[in-house]
């Protein structure tokens, strides 16, 4: 008991020096503490002109604000014991001590640690975090107030079960930036005294970095990561390095500089091209340029997380972008590993083929962080997008519906077929014309009405007039449905087809040439 | 009176003169009158065939003193001597003469009427005389001297020349006397010979011929009984004793109480009676299989044992063996590329699906145009809009069901082991149809479906089998699917080269009427041709023939011993293309062949022989793959008619193509370097062909390649074997029976067996977006329109070369009693043949 009482005496005293420690060092009063805490609702200066913002109506006197890179994480774990586990106090209390000695002895000074035992959580286990969400978490940890602050940056939720001997450990992170929940992650053991140090692993795994986007000139990118400042005492768990991704996103602040709307930037990543403690670069991946803006406006900040893949691969799902219920089935996908897409392709190329839920999966290259998807219907390109896989499981992309395209190409083609067809038999009769003409056992009457026959029955084959009637036919319906469905790209597509076959009726079923040919004829036949 | 008498006196007087001075000849004119050659030398030289044949015809006329004179045939002939005993004969019944005149004449034909008139062969410049009829012994004709060479030749063996003259002669002189008896030496000289060259059947059908001329004729029976017994001992060593039968009833026909027959008899009976005994024996202890069979095998030996016929009529009602004849069986080797009717066959023996379609109404615009069953639901309700259905299976099994009652959890095993990815029955297609399944209780299952179904029934047409996994499956195993065999209604016994056996999974019970048992055994046996099947089904060996050809049908049609039934599904016959083959990529070429072809005219000659007296109702050019009765079927779409020119156009447009890409790929230096092939062939490719197995298909293909050849384009029918195993092939033949195509037609044009996106990689887009559009359809009216979309497409786009289709017809002897309903055309050769009975049937041609 004795003992008991000591080691709790020294890690009370060991928490409170650590503490202090980590307010010298930022040059800050104790109160930088609170000031900390209230940075998210607070939000008194934005992060880019560092200006004073009125906080709320409570708040009378503006407090300096702590950069980013000097904020560490802070960050509850909330650990989940199941009853039936049957863990003993003893064992408890020390996996509580491992954990919390772990933290300290990896993370240092990054992250101000607050661990409880949880008891909400319904399930305490695998399941019990699977059905877990976002929302029941917001709901939980909503302050009374609308401006007062969450108590924590990342929220780890752990759980601890045992199946006979093995114990089972689980766990997920809910950023309160992001207000994401990341995936679930999950380890096991047979030894009682690994559960501390099982449970400590999982944490890098889920631990999301954040990072504040600075500034964007064409593709390079300024961030701030916070808590840079306080590096990682274990170099295995540093926040970030060169060719990692971060996925980034808007926050929409209200006056108040409560959050209103976090929107995540589809199809756009950050790749870090240089760490130089706090000054980091990287650039920026997208589909298509602006997606960050290049301006900062008021009241929106710009903040990103670092994503690692956690997956060998990720399943991507194509759907309709006016259909998401529909998948998009039987189309090729091509898999190019390279940053931007105007790189030239040094990785094969990967062929994919989407099945019947529209799914194709695609592995990670560990050279090529990102990887651009490529989404065809016959030639016409449908989407081109860069994609990180691994990071998670599924992906869903929306893609342009190109069936009334498709349906237009169809049609053509079918004209072409006729289009050849007239041709032929025109080349054919033509040749027998002249073969007509050659022969000189045939009477000069008899060749002139057999010549004739066949330059009928040219004229009465279809020509251009009756090709471009099917043509606008074909195309012009089409085209005012895909208008009506503002369906640009298929709009822009038939017009495209429309004036090629346009061209293709011009040239092959010229009269000219015809007549030019019944002129030689007739010449010859007057010698 | 007195002048009479007197005149008459003299004359006798005046002979009798003449016999005695021998010096004065009774009957020349001819004071030089020559010697004549005596009798005994002529015979020992009767003329050669040469002689007699090339020669003048002479006749022998042997005098009582033995002197033969050789003369022109005489007249009246034959039987001269006679004919003039008859003339002078009926002279006596002349009318009397009125006149004196009348008279003298009178007088002078009878006293002419003894005399005839001979012309001589070298008689000089008057060789005609005449001779009294009782200066005549014999009179040898010249038909007789050929006679005579004739069986001089017999008797030296030359059978052939004296068969020859013989003919000529009868030819000539079909009712000369001594004829029949030169000819019945003459068969019995050939059976002799055919018997001594061992040519026993030979000799019994001339002996047979000899017996109907003359039974007693000498020498006949003995070799009559010689001949039998070596045809009957032949068969017996063979084991055949329905020829042994054969020979022995032609014995009893001709000689009822020969010894040859009466040993053979009893012999037979005898060994049908051990089988019979051991029939009865088996019966007893219950094991019906055994007993049919030695009781059918006692049968085959001596049907006519005393009391095989009852037994016979009881065993085999109560193990019923359906006997079928077919051209060929199901092959392990057998691709989804060519599957055949017998693939078919087997597999609807060998697996139950959960419904399966049993008929077609005809009516396309119906959703139930095509009638399925169920063996295993009593009733499936759909609920919330068809999106759920509760399927309530059948408790109670009917006696003659030939699996055991299946369970909810059973029908779940096999539904989980289709929709999990991981398992090699995994359909895509009904994996995108099931959200999830729930087992209700051991007769109830439920259903939740992710998206309704245009047709339910059509969806669940699987069986109730599951393959083995790769690791466990047994080398020597054929099938991949045997993971449940309790499920298979009928398992394949034995199998050899020429015969299989398909035994009933589980047997009908013992306690029912005998009159109520049901086909037990299927027997599948194969004949090198149609014809001999047709034969076979004739005499009785065979109960049923699964294909007829349509040009036997009216014939067999006629028959009353036989129903004739056409199936549901007509056979199409389609050319089809590698979707992964560069050259038929080109549109143009695949119109180009379909333009070259006129299929009217390959239907007509080769696949109905309307010639040979087919029907030409019973095939038609089709525009798809399936019937042109299907509710598939686009009516938009036109035969397309041939055009040989534009064919010959088009080839030259692809020729252009083929040529421009040579010149791109090579550069103009190396293009004179490699040249195409020949002036003919252009720069298009040979094309590679297979086809499936049948005399039909290959005719069909040789015609289409010759067809092709003229307008410059080579097709080579390869090996389908190696071809389809490497993927080195161009154009594939096929038959197909297309039942339901909304979802029969997908794995059709994908060479599969299920319907697989990853299969549609190779398809152009239009296609493989219609075909998905299709498997999406919401309902029956959405499937049959884009069906229809699909069909026009298809035809238009040549993606496809559909020839004709061609009426298929099964033919079964009217002792089985099958197909319940008259009215519906039969979809599967053992459609339903749980329920068929076979009645026993007793050879008839039993001795």
């Amino acid at each position: 008991m004795i003992v008991r009482i000591l080691i709790a005496l020294l890690l009370l005293l060991g928490g409170l020096h650590f503490a202090q420690a980590n307010f010298e060092d930022v040059k800050s009063s104790p109160s930088v503490r609170k000031s900390d805490q209230q940075q998210d609702s607070d939000k008194k200066n934005s992060s880019r002109t560092g200006k004073s913002q009125p906080s709320g109506k409570k708040t009378k006197t503006p407090k300096p604000e702590v950069p980013l890179e000097f904020r560490p994480y802070r960050v509850r774990i909330s650990l989940a014991i199941d009853w039936q586990a049957k863990i003993a106090p003893r064992l408890r209390q020390r996996v509580f001590a491992d954990l919390k000695d772990a933290i300290d002895r990896s993370y240092g000074r990054m992250w101000t640690v607050e661990m409880e035992r949880n008891r909400w959580l319904p399930l305490p286990g695998e399941v019990g975090l699977k059905r877990l969400t976002g929302d029941q978490l917001l709901e939980r940890f909503r302050p009374q107030t609308e401006s007062a602050p969450v108590p924590f940056d990342k929220l780890f939720v752990l759980t601890l079960q045992r199946r006979g001997p093995r114990f089972l450990l689980a766990g997920r992170e809910w950023d309160t930036k992001s207000r994401k929940l990341s995936i679930l992650e999950k380890t096991s053991t047979n030894q009682p005294r690994e559960v501390g140090r099982k449970l400590f692993a999982l944490l890098p795994k889920l631990f999301h970095p954040v990072f504040s986007i600075e500034s964007v000139n064409g593709t390079e990118v300024d961030l701030r990561l916070q808590a840079a400042m306080f590096p990682a005492i274990d170099p295995s768990v540093a926040q970030v390095r060169v060719n990692d991704v971060i996925t980034p996103y808007f926050r929409y602040l209200d006056k108040n500089h409560v959050v209103q709307k976090i929107r995540s930037i589809p199809w756009t990543y950050i790749i870090i091209d240089k760490v130089d403690q706090q000054f980091i670069t990287g650039s920026m991946v997208t589909d298509r340029g602006g997606r960050l803006g290049t301006g900062r406006r008021r009241r929106v900040e710009v903040l990103g997380n670092l994503v690692r893949p956690r997956f060998s691969s990720s399943r991507l799902k194509m759907v309709y972008q006016t259909d998401e219920t529909k998948p998009l089935v039987g189309y090729h996908i091509n898999l190019i590993p390279k940053r931007f897409y105007r790189d030239k392709r040094t990785e094969p190329l990967i062929r994919r083929f989407s099945g019947r839920d529209g799914i194709v999966q695609i592995p990670v290259n560990p050279r090529f962080p990102i990887i651009w998807v490529y989404v065809y219907s016959g030639s016409a390109l449908l989407a081109r997008v860069p994609y990180c896989p691994g990071v998670s499981n599924n992906e869903t992309i929306p893609v342009p519906d190109d069936s009334i395209r498709l349906a237009v190409e169809g049609e053509i083609s079918l004209l072409k077929n006729e289009l050849i067809d007239v041709v032929a038999r025109r080349a054919t009769l033509m040749a027998l014309a002249k073969k007509i003409s050659d022969d000189e056992s045939i009477p000069a009457a008899k060749k002139e009405m057999q010549i004739d026959e066949k330059f009928a029955m040219i004229a009465q084959l279809p020509g251009i007039e009756e090709f471009e009637d099917k043509l606008t036919k074909i195309c012009y319906d089409a085209g005012k449905n895909a208008e009506k469905l503002k369906n640009r790209f298929a709009v822009r597509k038939i017009k495209k087809m429309w004036e090629d076959t346009s061209k293709l009726v011009a040239k092959f079923l010229d009269p000219e040439p015809v007549r030019k040919f019944r002129q030689e004829l007739r010449e010859a036949a007057k010698k | 009176m007195k002048k009479r008498f007197f005149c008459r006196f003299l004359i006798v007087l005046m002979i009798f003169a003449g016999l005695k001075f021998k010096s004065c000849p009774l009957f020349a004119q001819d004071e030089f009158e020559p010697t004549y050659p005596k009798y005994e030398e002529m015979i020992k030289n009767i003329p050669t065939v040469k002689e007699l044949l090339t020669g003048k015809p002479v006749d022998w006329i042997v005098l009582n003193n033995d002197d033969v004179i050789i003369a022109e045939p005489v007249s009246p002939r034959p039987e001269t001597l006679k004919k003039i005993e008859a003339r002078i004969a009926e002279s006596l019944k002349w009318p009397i003469p009125q006149t004196r005149a009348e008279r003298a004449e009178q007088n002078e034909k009878r006293r002419l009427l003894p005399y005839l008139f001979i012309t001589l062969r070298d008689g000089g410049e008057n060789p005609e005389r005449k001779i009294h009829k009782r200066e005549i012994r014999e009179i040898i004709h010249h038909e007789d001297l050929l006679l005579r060479r004739i069986g001089i030749l017999q008797d030296e063996g030359d059978l052939a020349l004296s068969f020859e003259l013989l003919f000529n002669l009868k030819r000539r002189k079909p009712n000369w006397p001594t004829i029949a008896q030169y000819e019945n030496r003459q068969l019995l000289a050939e059976g002799k010979r055919h018997y001594n060259e061992k040519r026993a059947e030979a000799a019994l059908a001339v002996l047979e011929e000899l017996h109907g001329r003359n039974p007693k004729f000498p020498g006949l029976k003995e070799l009559l009984g010689d001949v039998a017994n070596r045809l009957i001992t032949d068969a017996l060593n063979t084991n055949d004793y329905r020829r042994a039968r054969h020979y022995i009833g032609r014995l009893q026909r001709r000689e009822p109480q020969h010894p040859i027959f009466i040993k053979w008899r009893d012999d037979l009976s005898a060994r049908a009676t051990k089988h019979l005994n051991a029939a009865r024996t088996a019966s007893r202890e219950k094991k019906h299989d055994e007993a049919a069979k030695s009781v059918a095998e006692a049968v085959k030996i001596w049907p006519a044992t005393p009391g095989l016929r009852g037994a016979y009529d009881a065993m085999m009602r109560r193990f019923q063996t359906l006997r079928v004849g077919v051209v060929r069986f199901s092959s392990a080797e057998t691709t989804n590329l060519l599957s055949t009717m017998a693939d078919a066959r087997q597999e609807y023996l060998s697996e139950t699906p959960l419904f399966e379609a049993q008929g077609y109404f005809g009516s396309p615009s119906r959703d139930d145009a095509i009638y399925y069953q169920t063996k295993f639901f009593d009733e499936w309700e759909p609920n919330d809009l068809g999106r759920r259905t509760v399927f309530k299976l059948q408790i109670d099994r009917p006696y003659y069901q030939p699996q055991p009652v299946v369970t909810a959890s059973d029908i779940a095993k096999t539904l989980r082991a289709r929709i999990q990815p991981q398992s090699p029955d995994y359909d895509e297609r009904l994996a995108s149809y099931i959200k999830s399944f729930t087992v209700l209780s051991p007769s109830q299952l439920q259903i939740r479906f992710s998206r309704v179904p245009p047709r339910l029934e059509s969806l669940l047409n699987f069986p109730l089998t599951m393959t083995q996994p790769e690791s466990t499956r047994s080398k020597s195993a054929t099938s991949t699917r045997s993971a449940s065999p309790r499920f298979v209604p009928y398992r394949r016994q034995e199998w050899t080269e020429n015969q299989q056996v398909f035994r009933r999974f589980l047997p009908e019970p013992e306690n029912v009427p005998e009159n109520r048992y049901h086909v037990a055994q299927v027997e599948e046996k194969t004949f090198d041709s149609h014809e001999k099947a047709i034969q076979a089904l004739k005499r009785g060996t065979i109960h049923m023939l699964a294909n007829v050809r349509v040009w036997h049908v009216n014939q067999l049609k006629k028959d009353e011993r036989f129903d004739v039934r056409q199936y549901a599904f007509p056979v199409t016959h389609v050319l089809q293309f590698n979707p992964e083959s560069e050259t038929l990529k080109s549109r143009e070429l695949r119109r180009a062949l379909r333009y070259a072809l006129n299929r009217e005219d390959m239907l007509r000659k080769i696949a109905l022989r309307t010639h040979e007296g087919g029907d030409p109702d019973y095939g038609r050019v089709v525009t798809g793959p399936f019937s042109s009765q299907s509710y598939a079927t686009s009516g938009i779409v036109k035969p397309v008619q041939p055009d040989i020119i534009l064919a010959l156009a088009l080839k030259i447009v692809v020729n252009r193509q083929h040529e421009r890409a040579h010149n791109a790929a090579l550069g103009p230096a190396m293009f004179v370097a490699i040249s195409p092939d020949g002036e003919q062939n252009g720069y298009i490719p040979t094309l590679r062909m297979v086809i499936p197995p049948g005399e039909v298909t290959r005719e069909v293909a040789e015609k289409c390649v010759e067809t092709w050849d003229r307008i410059g384009l080579k097709v080579q029918i390869v090996p389908a074997r190696q071809a389809i195993a490497s993927g080195e092939w161009d154009i594939v033949y096929r038959k197909v029976k297309m039942v339901d195509p909304i979802v029969d037609l997908w794995p059709f044009l994908t060479f599969e067996n299920r319907a697989r996106v990853e299969s549609l990689k190779h398809f152009p887009d239009w296609l493989r977006q219609e075909l998905i559009r299709l498997d999406f359809a919401r309902d029956w009216q959405q499937a049959t329109e884009t069906l229809r979309n699909l069909h026009q497409h298809l035809a238009e786009q040549a993606h496809l070369l559909p020839l004709f289709e061609v009426d298929d017809f099964l033919a079964i002897r009217k002792t089985v009693s099958a197909f319940n309903d008259s009215s519906l055309r039969p979809v599967h050769t053992y459609q339903n043949i749980e329920q068929w009975i076979v009645n026993p049937w007793y050879p008839p041609n039993a001795p």
